[in-house]
């Protein structure tokens, strides 16, 4: 039976249709709600196909060979696709195949998920406003959606994705139009989210370290490695060829070891490593 | 702080054809276009060229219209010069050019067919260049349309204007890569060539992520807040039953017309 404090996924396999490749092969895995969950993995390491299954997208509105089951709490995305799809928000790769198209302004944009689910409009008008002051579309709220910069409408895109207040984000690569500023601003919004379930594909090794609880690593459609940043930084191999964070080639290089032969993965274990480093 | 509705207004004057509503807008292009097509009088034709023109220039002229406008023009051009030279009832010359004949007959007959085009083009282009999507979207929710077909509606009618938006941006990016100057009509025909299919297929790609989004993002939820129209139209459902009844009148006369020949 499921565990309703866990994401967890079990043999889980899927062939997309008209598609002889296994894109995923018997993944299992598990993680406790409201923590963030880095995926990470070289191309077609199946993390895309992974962010849709655990949306529902796949097998509700594509098709394919799937076997094994994901639950989320209480909710499974095939069996119970509706209800979790009302506590889920979701980013795609491509922020522009995100939008409505039928939005003239960015707030409209940002107002469409709530004016679906029926929220009244003074509640719109709050959400919006807050939720365009968390990521930084303030000025930009009058704007049409077709003027802004592709960091901007990655923002936007998390936006709309966040303005329902879902307990699941699933975020499919989310920063990759963005200027290292942005970037550094969304990793550290990112942190701040309470009570939220954070699936997030990045490439940014760096960032999500420092506020990934757990990785989970994908090579070839395949769960390599899993684990907190610490130890799947640790263990990494050369055949997966994943990038490791500046502070663990820093420590790497400086033998500046938390023991154990594991090497610091973020600013905090290095602190704490330089600090015992100074006391002994 | 009033940040969403009605910003178009608080931000944009108001224009007359503000208060036009989209439906008597395409009505009253269907109703020229049916005008034009029962009266074949070419100073009749002439007429509805110019009101549609004006109705244009009144409005706002967009940069996709001209564009679409000269394209027409070169189309109309080259209809003129195989009608007059090919046209199977002419008859009379009307100029000869080195032993060349024009014929009076294939011209008016081309002049007839380019006046329909010209009113089409004219009466669409002030549809297209006065209404926004989400306008005529919210428009046709409100009149009690389900909002499923409109946005597939919608989506059908903005899928054009969708892989020109992509074909730009590769033939900018081509541009800038100094791989095709696309100086001349033939160098522009031939540098869209090779991504025609790239292009169709990455519009029908951005569709699909669009339909798995609005999905995602609820838009066939039952409890959703039905949309109210953008700006108050003046005298709608007048206007909508009066262009319809003539629309129809029109359309039953030029099938009258097309039946008596063979009765």
């Amino acid at each position: 039976m499921a565990n309703n404090q866990q994401i967890s996924i079990n043999d889980l396999s899927f062939t997309y249709r008209h598609d002889s490749k296994t894109v995923l092969h018997d993944i299992s895995v598990s993680a406790p709600l409201n923590s963030i969950i880095g995926i990470i993995g070289n191309h077609n390491a199946g993390k895309t196909t992974l962010c849709r299954l655990l949306a529902g997208i796949i097998p509700n509105m594509m098709s394919g060979q799937l076997s094994g089951d994901i639950h989320i709490g209480n909710l499974s995305p095939t069996h119970d696709w509706s209800a979790l799809n009302r506590q889920t928000g979701f980013v795609l790769q491509d922020p522009a195949s995100q939008l409505s198209g039928l939005a003239d302004t960015v707030a409209d944009e940002i107002a469409f998920d709530l004016l679906n689910h029926g929220v009244a409009e003074a509640e719109i008008q709050r959400r919006v406003a807050d939720v365009a002051a968390q990521l930084q579309l303030t000025a930009q709220l009058q704007q049409s959606p077709n003027s802004l910069s592709g960091g901007q409408l990655q923002r936007l895109a998390i936006a709309t994705a966040i303005v329902t207040e879902p307990t699941l984000l699933i975020l499919d690569n989310p920063t990759s139009e963005m200027d290292p500023q942005g970037r550094r601003a969304f990793f550290e919004w990112l942190r701040r989210i309470k009570n939220t379930t954070i699936l997030l594909v990045s490439n940014e090794i760096d960032d999500l370290c420092e506020i990934a609880d757990r990785l989970w690593l994908l090579a070839d459609g395949e769960l390599v490695s899993q684990g907190t940043p610490l130890e799947v930084i640790n263990q990494l191999k050369s055949e997966w060829q994943i990038g490791t964070p500046k502070i663990y080639q820093l420590a790497k290089l400086m033998d500046w070891s938390l023991g154990a032969d594991l090497f610091p993965v973020n600013i905090n274990q290095l602190r704490g490593c330089l600090h015992d480093r100074d006391s002994n | 702080m009033e940040i969403r509705d009605n910003s178009i207004q608080r931000i944009a004057q108001m224009h007359w054809y503000n208060f036009v509503d989209p439906v008597t807008k395409l009505l009253l292009a269907l109703f020229l276009t049916m005008l034009s097509f029962d009266f074949t009088n070419l100073y009749f034709e002439a007429g509805l060229v110019l009101f549609s023109l004006m109705l244009l220039l009144l409005s706002r002229l967009s940069s996709a219209t001209i564009n679409a406008v000269s394209f027409c023009l070169f189309l109309i051009a080259t209809m003129v010069l195989i009608q007059g030279l090919f046209y199977s009832g002419n008859i009379h010359p009307l100029f000869s050019v080195m032993r060349i004949t024009f014929y009076r007959e294939g011209f008016l007959y081309a002049l007839t067919m380019s006046a329909r085009i010209l009113i089409i083009i004219f009466a669409i282009g002030f549809f297209m260049s006065t209404t926004t999507v989400s306008e005529n979207a919210k428009y046709l929710e409100s009149i009690g349309m389900p909002y499923k077909l409109v946005y597939l509606l919608m989506s059908v009618c903005y899928i054009l204007p969708q892989i020109q938006q992509n074909m730009k941006k590769i033939q900018f990016a081509e541009r800038a890569r100094g791989i095709n100057p696309q100086k001349t009509v033939t160098q522009k025909v031939r540098s869209i060539l090779p991504i025609l299919i790239p292009l169709i297929i990455k519009t029908f790609d951005q569709s699909i992520n669009r339909s798995i989004t609005l999905q995602l993002r609820g838009f066939d939820s039952p409890s959703r807040t039905l949309a109210t129209p953008k700006y108050r139209y003046f005298q709608t459902k007048l206007s909508h039953y009066l262009l319809t009844l003539v629309t129809i009148l029109l359309i039953g006369w030029k099938l009258w017309q097309i039946i008596s020949k063979f009765l």
